[in-house]
C-alpha cells in the first residue's frame, strides 16, 4: 500500500508543479480513528498529504460536482476503479468534460468500512486494477469478483411477499430525516436544483414524514436507475442507517435484467433510460 | 400555552396592481378587537400566510397612525407571493406579527428627515413617511427622493401625487436614464445622483434609505458628502427570514438576529457587520 | 451522604416500572452495529456499551411536528391550533451530553416567544441519565464545552455504573426526587459520595486529552474573513448528517401541505448546510459557498450563541466527529481556533 502512496504524491507533485492540474483530489489521513478523508492539494507540498490505504472508502468524484473543483479547469483525481466508473457516468451524460479530469488511479484490493467489515462492492469487484486513467499506483492487482455478492443481498427482498416488502420499505424509510446526506455523497446526482428543492411547484413534499420520505426516496432510486456504479457512497454516508443499496442494486437488476445493462463500464455507450433503440423490447405494453 | 405560529386571519379589502409584477393590500382583521387595538411601530414586518402555500416576510407598509387596517406591498416572485398576487378582494390569509424593532420616530422630532427609495424599497420608507406625515408639525423639512428603473417600475403611484401636491414635502421622484415615458415630468437619471442634487439639508438631519444594494452603495457616500452622519442614516435590511421570533437559525447576520435586533438598522451599524448578508 | 445502589441487571425492570407509571419508553438499543434510541423498545434489549447515533433531540423537537391546522370554506380559512403530542415520557439512560442539551436550547425555545411544542413536551419528559465512567467513544470532547462525562445539568435521575454489577442512583431534581419510591424497590445497597466522586475523577481522566475552549469566541469575532473556512471546509459535501445527529441544532423549516379542502402546516428540522438555508427568492445567497455555510455552524454553536444566551451550542457529544462522512472533524476546527487564539494569531 505504501508504494502506492509514494506513486500518488509523486503524481501529483509532479501535476501540481507543472501545471497540468489546477489542483489534485485525493485522500489525506483523518482524525477520527483509521479513518482517511478526502483533501485538496493546491501545491506541491499539499501532495505530501495524500495518501492510499484500505479506509480511503470516499468516491472522490462526488467533488466534481462541487466548487472549487467544479469551477477548475483541471483537475487530477486519485480514484479507485469503483470511483472511476462513477467518472465514466459523467462522461455518458456529458457532465463532465473528459479534457477536464487527470484521473491518478489506484490498484486496489478492497476497502474496509468504519465497522471493519467489507463493503459488498469490494467482494463483487472486478476494477481492482482500473483500465481508464491517466496514471496509475500501485502494482497489478487480480480481480476474484464473489459472483454472488450482489445477488446475495437481494435474497432477503426477493423472499418477502409484495405486503411484507411495502412493509419493510415503510419502516425503513420512516427513519429518513431528509438530510440528503445520500445525495451530496452520489457523485451521479448531479442536479443543480434537485427535484426536492423546486417548489414551484412542489413536486416532492420537503417534510421527513412517511409519505414525503418514499416519495424521495423512490424518486431519487429511480433517477439513478441505469446510472448507479454501486459506489456505496450513500449507504455509507446515510445517519439513519437505512439500506438504501438494497434499493439500488434492486434497481440495477432490474435494468440488467431488461436492458442487458451495466452502468459505469463504458464511455461511448448511454445508460438505457437515457435513450431509445429501435430493438427495444416493447411487449410490456400489449 | 399560545402558539406562536399561530397567524390572525385578515381579509383583503383592497387589492391594487402597483406594477407588472408587485401588488399591494390593505388587510383589515376579521377579529374586531384585532382590528380596533392592533398595534405597531413603522419598520415592524410581518409574516403573512397563504394556507396551503406557506408563509412570506414583508414589511407592514402602512403607517401605525392608520387604525384599523395594515397595508403590505410585494413582489410576485416566488411560489407564496404569486399565490398571494392571485388572491382577490374579499380573500382571507394570515398575518403574524408584529415583529422586529422600529424606527425610532421620535428621536427624529424637530429634524429635517430625507427619505430615499429605490424601486420596490418604497413600502417599508412608506411606513415611516406616512407616520411622519400624520404628525407633519412635529418635523422640520422633508424630503422624499424615490426612483425606479422605469416609470412602470414606481409603486404607490398614487400616493406620489398626493406627496406632490402637498406643500409641506419635496417630492424628487426619478427614473433610471431609459426608463421615461413621454409624459414623464419627474428628474431622469440614478437615485444617488439625484439625492445629490436635491441636496436636503444634513444640518440637524436624518436619512431614511431603503433600496437594492447597488443603491445603497452608491447613496451612502452621497448622504455622507451631504454631511449626514451613518448614525443618522437609518435603513432596514432584507434577509431570509422564515419564522420572525428569533427561533428557525435563518436571518441571523454575525451575532444579530435580523427578525429581533432589526431588520431596522443605523449605517453605523450595517458598517460593523460582518460580510454575511 | 450515601446513595443507594442496584443491580445492573435490574435496569430493564427499572425502565418497565418508569414506563408502567403511564409513560412512554425511549431507550438506547442495538440496530446492527449501531446504538440508537428507540421509543417503544423493549427494555430487555437495553444497551449501554458506547453512545447511541441518534440523539434525544427527536423526542423534544421531532423532525417533522404539526404546528397548525387549516380548512377552506370558501374565500374563508377556518384554522385550528394543534396540540404538541407531549405525552409523558422517560427517557432512560441518556448520555450526559444529550441530557445537558436540554438547558442549552431552552433559552432560545422561550426567548420573548414561548414555544408550546419544545416547552410542553420538556415538562412532561423525565430524563435518567447514564453517566460515562469514561468516554464512551474516541470522538467524545464534552470537558472541552464545561461539561463532563458524568454531569448532571438537565437530567432528573443520575445513573452511575460503580462497578460491573452496581449502579448507584441519585435524584437530582424535584422530578427525580419523586420517584424515589420507584427506585427504592430495587435498592441492593448504598454508596458514599466518595464513591460517586471517584466515579467522576475517571471520566474526567478519560478525556484529560481535551483542551477547554474558552478562548474560540474571541477568535472568531476577529477572523469572520479567515482563510482557515476554505481550507478546512472543502471536504464538507453540505450533507446535513452533522446538523441532523447534533442534540442542540434546532434550526428547522415552515412547511404547508393542503389537499383540496384544507391542510396544514408543519415545522421540520432543517440546517444551516443546505445551500436553500439563506437563498432569497432574489437569487442572491448570502452564503453561497458551503466554506461560508461551515463558517456559520462554527459561530452559531461557538460565538453567537454564547453572545446571546451565555452559552457554547455544543455540548462535545461526538457525534459530528464521529459520522461526518468525509471526516470533517468540528473539534478539530474549533481546537485550531483556540489554539490560534492561544498562540495570540
Amino acid at each position: 500500500m505504501s508504494d502506492r502512496t509514494d506513486k500518488i504524491r509523486e503524481v501529483a507533485r509532479k501535476w501540481l508543479a507543472d501545471g497540468t492540474v489546477e489542483a489534485v483530489v485525493g485522500w489525506e489521513q483523518g482524525t477520527y480513528g483509521e479513518k482517511c478523508s478526502p483533501a485538496l492539494a493546491r501545491t506541491p507540498e499539499d501532495a505530501d498529504r495524500l495518501l492510499f490505504n484500505e479506509r480511503c472508502t470516499n468516491n472522490l468524484m462526488t467533488y466534481l460536482k462541487r466548487d472549487p473543483v467544479r469551477s477548475m479547469a483541471k483537475v487530477g483525481i486519485v480514484a479507485k476503479g469503483c470511483d472511476i466508473k462513477s467518472l465514466i457516468g459523467l462522461l455518458q451524460e456529458s457532465q463532465v468534460e473528459q479534457e477536464k479530469v487527470m484521473v491518478l488511479a489506484v490498484t486496489c484490493e478492497g476497502v474496509k468500512k468504519d465497522d471493519g467489515t467489507v463493503p459488498v462492492k469490494c467482494q463483487a469487484c472486478d476494477v481492482n486494477t482500473p483500465t481508464f486513467f491517466d496514471e496509475i499506483a500501485g502494482d497489478k492487482v487480480a480481480s476474484n469478483p464473489d459472483p454472488e455478492a450482489r445477488a446475495k443481498e437481494l435474497e432477503k427482498l426477493d423472499a418477502m411477499t409484495q405486503q411484507e416488502r411495502n412493509r419493510f420499505w415503510r419502516e425503513e424509510l420512516d427513519k429518513c430525516i431528509r438530510c440528503y446526506a445520500c445525495r451530496q455523497a452520489c457523485p451521479l446526482c448531479i442536479c443543480d436544483r434537485c427535484i426536492a428543492e423546486k417548489n414551484q411547484p412542489q413536486w416532492v413534499e420537503t417534510s421527513p414524514h412517511p409519505r414525503g420520505n418514499f416519495s424521495w426516496n423512490l424518486i431519487r432510486a429511480y433517477h439513478l436507475a441505469g446510472r448507479c456504479v454501486e459506489c456505496e457512497a450513500c449507504e455509507t454516508a446515510c445517519p439513519v442507517n437505512i439500506p438504501l443499496m438494497l434499493l439500488n442494486r434492486s434497481m440495477a437488476r432490474t435494468v440488467k435484467d431488461a436492458f442487458d445493462y451495466e452502468a459505469g463500464r463504458d464511455p461511448e455507450v448511454q445508460p438505457p433510460l437515457r435513450t431509445f433503440n429501435l430493438d427495444d423490447d416493447n411487449s410490456f405494453i400489449l | 400555552m399560545e402558539n406562536i405560529y399561530k397567524p390572525y386571519l385578515v381579509r383583503i379589502e383592497e387589492k391594487r396592481t402597483e406594477t407588472y409584477d408587485t401588488t399591494s393590500f390593505k388587510l383589515a382583521f376579521l377579529d374586531d378587537d384585532m382590528r380596533e387595538n392592533f398595534a405597531y411601530h413603522a419598520g415592524n414586518f410581518g409574516e403573512y400566510s397563504v394556507f396551503g402555500e406557506g408563509e412570506s416576510t414583508f414589511c407592514i407598509a402602512s403607517s401605525p397612525t392608520k387604525k384599523g387596517y395594515i397595508e403590505c406591498c410585494f413582489r410576485a416572485a416566488g411560489r407564496l407571493t404569486k399565490s398571494l398576487a392571485a388572491k382577490e378582494v374579499g380573500d382571507v390569509i394570515g398575518f403574524r406579527g408584529p415583529y422586529g424593532n422600529r424606527f425610532p420616530i421620535e428621536d427624529y422630532y424637530g429634524k429635517n428627515i430625507v427619505f430615499v427609495a429605490g424601486g420596490i424599497a418604497l413600502p417599508p420608507v412608506r411606513s415611516v413617511i406616512w407616520n411622519v406625515l400624520d404628525l407633519r408639525d412635529k418635523f422640520e423639512e422633508v424630503t422624499i427622493v424615490y426612483g425606479a428603473r422605469s416609470e412602470a417600475d414606481l409603486v404607490y403611484k398614487h400616493e406620489l401625487k398626493e406627496w406632490e401636491e402637498r406643500g409641506d414635502v419635496n417630492l424628487v421622484q426619478t427614473v433610471d436614464p431609459g426608463g421615461e415615458g413621454p409624459d414623464w415630468k419627474g428628474q431622469v437619471g440614478f437615485v444617488p445622483n439625484v439625492l445629490g442634487e436635491a441636496a436636503p439639508n444634513a444640518e440637524n438631519g436624518i436619512a431614511v434609505l431603503c433600496g437594492p444594494p447597488v443603491m445603497i452603495r452608491f447613496t451612502l457616500p452621497v448622504l455622507r458628502e451631504l454631511g449626514f452622519r451613518d448614525e443618522d442614516v437609518w435603513t432596514t435590511l432584507e434577509n431570509r427570514m422564515k419564522c420572525g421570533l428569533g427561533k428557525c437559525g435563518r436571518c441571523n447576520v454575525g451575532e444579530i438576529y435580523v427578525c429581533k435586533e432589526g431588520p431596522v438598522f443605523t449605517a453605523a451599524q450595517v458598517a460593523q457587520m460582518p460580510n454575511d448578508f | 451522604m450515601p446513595h443507594m445502589t442496584l443491580d445492573r441487571t435490574d435496569l430493564p425492570s427499572l425502565a418497565q416500572a418508569l414506563a408502567g407509571q403511564g409513560r412512554r419508553l425511549v431507550l438506547p438499543v442495538r440496530e446492527g452495529q449501531e446504538l440508537f434510541y428507540r421509543e417503544g423498545a423493549d427494555p430487555a434489549q437495553l444497551d449501554l456499551s458506547t453512545i447511541p447515533k441518534n440523539s434525544i433531540k427527536e423526542f423534544l423537537f421531532p423532525k417533522c411536528e404539526k404546528i397548525l391546522e387549516y380548512e377552506y370554506s370558501g374565500n374563508d380559512v377556518v384554522i385550528e391550533d394543534v396540540a404538541p403530542d407531549a405525552k409523558p415520557t422517560v427517557i432512560f439512560c441518556a448520555r450526559p451530553c444529550d441530557a445537558a442539551s436540554l438547558p442549552v436550547v431552552e433559552p432560545l425555545w422561550n426567548w420573548d416567544y414561548k414555544d408550546k411544542f419544545f416547552n410542553e413536551r420538556r415538562e412532561q419528559t423525565l430524563l435518567v441519565t447514564y453517566a460515562c465512567r469514561t468516554a464512551p467513544d474516541e470522538a467524545c470532547f464534552c470537558a472541552s464545552v464545561g461539561l463532563s462525562p458524568s454531569a448532571d445539568q438537565g437530567s432528573d435521575v443520575m445513573l452511575y455504573a460503580v462497578d460491573d454489577a452496581t449502579v448507584a442512583v441519585r435524584p437530582v431534581s424535584p422530578k427525580g426526587k419523586e420517584l424515589e419510591e420507584v427506585f427504592s424497590k430495587f435498592k441492593k445497597g448504598e454508596v458514599s459520595d466518595e464513591a460517586l466522586e471517584a466515579f467522576a475523577k475517571e471520566g474526567d481522566e478519560s478525556l484529560a486529552h481535551r483542551k477547554p475552549l474558552d478562548k474560540v469566541k474571541g477568535w472568531l469575532e476577529a477572523h469572520f474573513e479567515d482563510p482557515l473556512w476554505e481550507e478546512k471546509a472543502f471536504r464538507c459535501i453540505g450533507c446535513g448528517t452533522c446538523t441532523f445527529l447534533c442534540p442542540t441544532c434546532h434550526c428547522f423549516d415552515i412547511q404547508d401541505e393542503s389537499v383540496f379542502d384544507g391542510g396544514c402546516r408543519l415545522k421540520n428540522w432543517d440546517g444551516c448546510q443546505f445551500p436553500l438555508f439563506t437563498l432569497h427568492t432574489s437569487g442572491h445567497n448570502p452564503r453561497d459557498t458551503q466554506p461560508k455555510r461551515y463558517r456559520q455552524r462554527i459561530y452559531h454553536k461557538y460565538a453567537i450563541y454564547p453572545e446571546k444566551f451565555g452559552k457554547i451550542l455544543c455540548t462535545g457529544c461526538g457525534r459530528c466527529v464521529a459520522h461526518c462522512p468525509v471526516n470533517l472533524s468540528l473539534y478539530d476546527v474549533v481546537a485550531t481556533a483556540q489554539e490560534r487564539a492561544e498562540k495570540g494569531e
